[in-house]
């Protein structure tokens, strides 16, 4: 899983451009899944059989898209505007380099040298209207030639360990939920169950509205990458949740109260296995579970997530055990008998 | 050798000031190739040299810092490093910023950033202090990090379109490239007196390598090349040159006014790209303190446009460090044919 995690963070895939992260999945589970399609907005369904059927579908999704880049304008010197799609702190995108169009042609967001700049400055975060990404063109016209409003673009950053259990990578929100799927479609199952790699979740949670809408399930299960804040900066509750700590259980986000029987199963199958959990001390954040828990007449939603350090910057870190706990646990909850969801 | 390779190569070593052993070896051993011998001081200055054989013959400093700007872990809370600053640093551009703690072996590091769904927006607003900062080596508990540990900002060389470069320190490894190129040409011609080329240390900190080397050299001339801003969007015009504009001589008081108007005029006969800049005062370059070593040294200094100073994407155009070390070059010739009794 780890593994295929590492790949799924180099591929680019802002909000909208969900491609190529769309077609890296549907090779990964070719050859484990029972049925996949792909609906108009871009979400992509993979049916895994198991031994059993449901009543009704049983729903586990993570999304594709991450935060990232759109460019707006180029400008008269050949510098590009652009705007953030999703939320991203502007903070964490100064100095920073980037990869944009589809040709993946690399930039730099640079800011006016501190030389230059007055203390009074300096207080302020920098607009985003006072950013550009610079490719090195001189000239609109050679500019436009290689890079177009509308397209693209991702933060630079690669994939690597930090001391022994941390990996830090750009959009770890949420490709790794994408990668824990990807690993149970490749596991024998005990119930039918539909994996979604929905679309646009990071600018409201667009792609999920429509697949729990078609799939109408009876119970969701939502992977996510979700806020942590366990830095010296941050003390108690504000902190929210911390890598290491084990896999996150939703209970109640910006978003979501989360089904309250699934919360206690999850909570009892962790407890009784002996996988490491924790809750988020500040309701924050929100998941595409916002969307299906009130698609047609509801449906029971739980989810489980990954703490996750900066998360929305090009440099996120979170710890190796916690995507082994969620694994598990979502392993578990799909396992379970019927009878223990529905009791 | 290219200025690209030699970017390159030096880019695999981290500099900051008080620290610059690893790129100092590597530049000393480009040197090697350069120049008849090579040598170090105490305080970390690597030395270039090339003799004329001539006897009492004069000498020529050529100068770029070695340095670059950095941070040093000064302690530690619950295995997140605090930190300060080596040189001038926005600490704007550190949040989410990677870095490599020099640790033996180097650790990688992530500069602390709280979510965006945890804050106000007067809180994204409003530019973090160092203080609020801390950097995330993944350790557990304790670091082992010692204070004093020095750290680099990573950002591998990259080339973008229209023949520019972006790295990190390219402040001020540019002009050590354009010296080397200058030299690499000068390979056969007969010369009426010794170049010294220093890549000197700790300018990001007040020039101090550079006052030791002007000592130990004490040359005749001496000329500081480093690097200047080059136009960005929202810079003051009037303060910055267009990249692409070529060497930015400077003239000012801080400059020996025979060594400018030399330099203007060998730029303008030999029509190589150029712009003056004038420096009011000090012009924030080891010409600085060059200028005042021993008896003073008649001074004069060239600088590349470069965008974005002091970040981990500094950004400069092939063309001015080409239009640097031609200047160089011509003004080496220039000197040797009796140059106007410089």
């Amino acid at each position: 899983m780890i593994e295929t995690l590492k790949k799924l963070c180099t591929i680019p895939g802002a909000s909208g451009d969900e491609e190529k992260v769309r077609e890296f999945v549907r090779e990964c589970v070719a050859e484990c899944a029972d049925e996949i399609r792909e609906d108009s907005i871009g979400n992509l369904f993979v049916l895994k059989k198991g031994q059993k059927r449901r009543e009704k579908p049983f729903m586990v999704c993570a999304h594709m898209d991450e935060v990232g880049i759109i460019i707006k304008e180029i400008t008269s010197d050949g510098y590009l505007k652009f705007d953030f799609v999703g939320g991203v702190d502007r903070r964490s995108g100064v100095g920073k380099r980037v990869f944009v169009g589809e040709k993946g042609i690399p930039g730099v967001i640079g800011m006016r040298a501190v030389h230059l700049t007055t203390r009074e400055e300096r207080k302020k975060a920098p607009k985003l209207s006072e950013l550009c990404i610079d490719i090195g063109c001189e000239k609109k016209a050679k500019a436009e030639r290689i890079v177009r409003p509308g397209d693209y673009g991702v933060f630079d950053s690669d994939v690597k360990m930090l001391g022994e259990h941390k990996i830090k990578a750009r959009a770890l929100d949420d490709r790794f939920g994408c990668a824990v799927m990807i690993q149970l479609i490749k596991e024998e199952l005990l119930y039918d169950t539909w994996f979604v790699f929905t679309v646009q979740e990071e600018v409201g949670c667009r792609g999920a509205t429509v697949a729990a809408y078609s799939l109408s399930p009876a119970f969701a299960l939502v992977l996510e990458g979700t806020t942590a804040a366990d830095i010296p900066s941050s003390e108690g509750a504000m902190r929210v949740c911390a890598p290491g700590e084990g896999a996150v259980i939703g209970c109640m986000d910006g978003g979501t109260i989360y089904d309250k029987k699934m919360f206690s199963l999850l909570r009892g199958i962790a407890e009784e296995k002996g996988i490491k959990w924790q809750m988020k001390s500040r309701v924050a954040g929100g998941t595409d579970a916002s969307r299906i828990h009130v698609s047609r007449g509801g449906v029971r939603t739980t989810s489980l997530s990954l703490a996750t350090r900066y998360i929305h910057s090009p440099s996120s870190v979170a710890d190796v055990r916690d995507m082994e706990a969620v694994l598990k646990l979502s392993r578990e909850l799909i396992n379970c008998e019927e009878e223990m969801l529905n009791a | 050798m290219d200025i690209l390779s030699i970017i390159n190569k030096l880019s695999a070593h981290p500099s900051p000031s008080g620290f610059e052993h690893s790129a100092s070896k590597c530049a000393e051993a480009m040197m090697a190739r350069f120049f008849d011998k090579t040598e170090t001081d105490k305080s970390g200055n690597v030395y270039g040299i090339r003799k004329c054989r001539k006897k009492n013959a004069k000498c020529l400093l050529l100068d770029a810092h070695i340095d670059e700007i950095g941070l040093i872990v000064t302690g530690e809370e619950n295995g997140f490093l605090r930190f300060d600053t080596l040189g001038g640093v926005d600490p704007r551009i550190l949040p989410a910023c990677e870095v490599t703690v020099l640790t033996d072996p180097p650790k990688s590091g992530v500069i602390t950033v709280c979510p965006p769904h945890l804050l106000t927006r007067e809180e994204m607003d409003s530019a973090l202090d160092i203080s609020d900062l801390f950097i995330d080596i993944g350790a557990e508990k304790e670091s082992g990090v010692a204070v004093g540990t020095p750290v680099v900002f990573n950002s591998e060389p990259v080339r973008l379109r229209d023949g520019y470069i972006s790295a990190r320190a390219l402040d001020d490894r540019a002009s050590l490239a354009a010296i080397l190129l200058a030299v690499d040409m000068l390979k056969g011609k007969k010369l009426g007196f010794d170049i010294v080329t220093v890549a000197s240390v700790q300018e990001e900190l007040g020039c101090r390598g550079a006052t030791v080397a002007g000592y130990k050299v004490n040359p005749d001339w001496a000329i500081a090349v480093d690097v200047t801003h080059a136009t960005t969007p929202g810079a003051d015009k009037s303060s910055t040159f267009d990249a692409g504009s070529g060497a930015a001589i400077g003239v000012g008081p801080n400059m020996t006014k025979k060594m400018s108007d030399a330099l203007i005029s060998v730029a303008k006969d030999k029509k190589i790209p150029h712009t003056v800049e004038v420096c009011s005062g000090h012009s924030g370059t080891n010409a600085w303190t060059l200028q005042t070593v021993r008896e003073g040294i008649a001074t004069g200094l060239i600088s590349i446009p470069l965008k974005y100073m002091h970040t981990p994407v500094e950004t400069i155009k092939k063309n001015d460090i080409e239009a640097t070390a031609k200047l160089i070059y011509e003004f080496v010739l220039y000197l040797s044919a009796g140059g106007a009794k410089l």
